[in-house]
């Protein structure tokens, strides 16, 4: 399975990356990228099975990226990782087409968990 | 009329939202909370992010030595505790404590101000010069061995 992680800190990257290996995505192949922008580069070249998103960044934020994916016509599996989880980015989440949102700070149980849940396998 | 309290409740906020990063991500016990509701630190390094609602505007801050903010990123990125560290890898590791820690006082302050909107953080090393119309508070905690300074901003309106 190829996942794509992105976000502008390349710390949050590796925490994410190894969470999900200790969740049980170990044999997973990560890509990264920094931004929405580069997000959509990498969909484009590396057609990764699922996305993970941070929701504040610079160039292009996540919610911004996810639009722009789905407008594209895109289906990736697409869950937010964002330290920001009101209720209403819950919603506005969904409404645009994440299936899952993840607030930081998490655990591996927050990734095994809610990635089951999502049925990505 | 302004509330002397408010800046306070903010903070604990922070506190609170410190503690559950650490007994989550960080897979400590806890933090301990080594003085609370001093005056703001100066002349150390830190990573701040504005939290600007429809009713507050407060900057969020945490400030430590570079030996302080070394342990907590090495915790952070689980790494040991001689593995090299540059310092981008450093404020960036430190930039993104701030801004999990920012996010959930947002979380816990929502209903206060539903307009709460999060920045990017920035790291600085430098002075600290809080102004006549800002309020400003720190609590020194140590996190997994390292001691650091939580920091809150508030500008008065």
């Amino acid at each position: 399975m190829k996942i794509l992680i992105v976000d502008d800190s390349k710390a949050m990257r590796m925490i994410v990356m190894r969470h999900l290996r200790q969740a049980g995505y170990g044999d997973a192949e990560f890509v990264e990228a920094a931004n929405g922008i580069e997000g959509l580069a990498q969909v484009s070249s590396e057609e990764p099975e699922l996305v993970l998103s941070d929701w504040n960044m610079p160039e292009m934020n996540g919610l911004e990226f996810l639009r722009s994916l789905r407008s594209s016509g895109s289906e990736v599996a697409f869950g937010f990782v964002t330290s920001e989880s009101t209720p209403d980015m819950h919603l506005l989440a969904r409404d645009s087409g994440a299936i899952f949102l993840i607030a930081k700070p998490f655990t591996v149980e927050t990734f095994r968990e809610t990635l089951d849940a999502a049925g990505v396998i | 009329m302004a509330d002397p309290n408010l800046v306070q409740t903010w903070m604990h906020a922070m506190v609170d939202s410190t503690d559950e990063l650490a007994t989550s991500t960080l897979g400590l016990e806890g933090i301990s909370v080594l003085s609370e509701l001093m005056p703001t630190q100066r002349d150390l390094p830190g990573s701040y992010v504005a939290l600007v609602g429809d009713q507050f505007n407060f900057e969020y801050g945490v400030a430590g030595t570079w030996d302080s903010f070394g342990v907590l990123a090495r915790t952070l990125l689980f790494m040991e505790s001689d593995e090299e560290l540059g310092d981008d890898d450093l404020a960036d590791a430190i930039n993104e404590v701030i801004n999990i820690v920012a996010g959930g006082v947002k979380r816990r302050m929502s209903e206060i101000d539903a307009g709460l909107k999060l920045g990017l953080p920035a790291f600085f090393n430098g002075t600290l010069h809080p102004t006549s119309h800002q309020e400003a508070l720190s609590s020194k905690i140590d996190i997994g061995g390292a001691e650091i300074y939580l920091m809150v901003f508030r500008h008065k309106s």
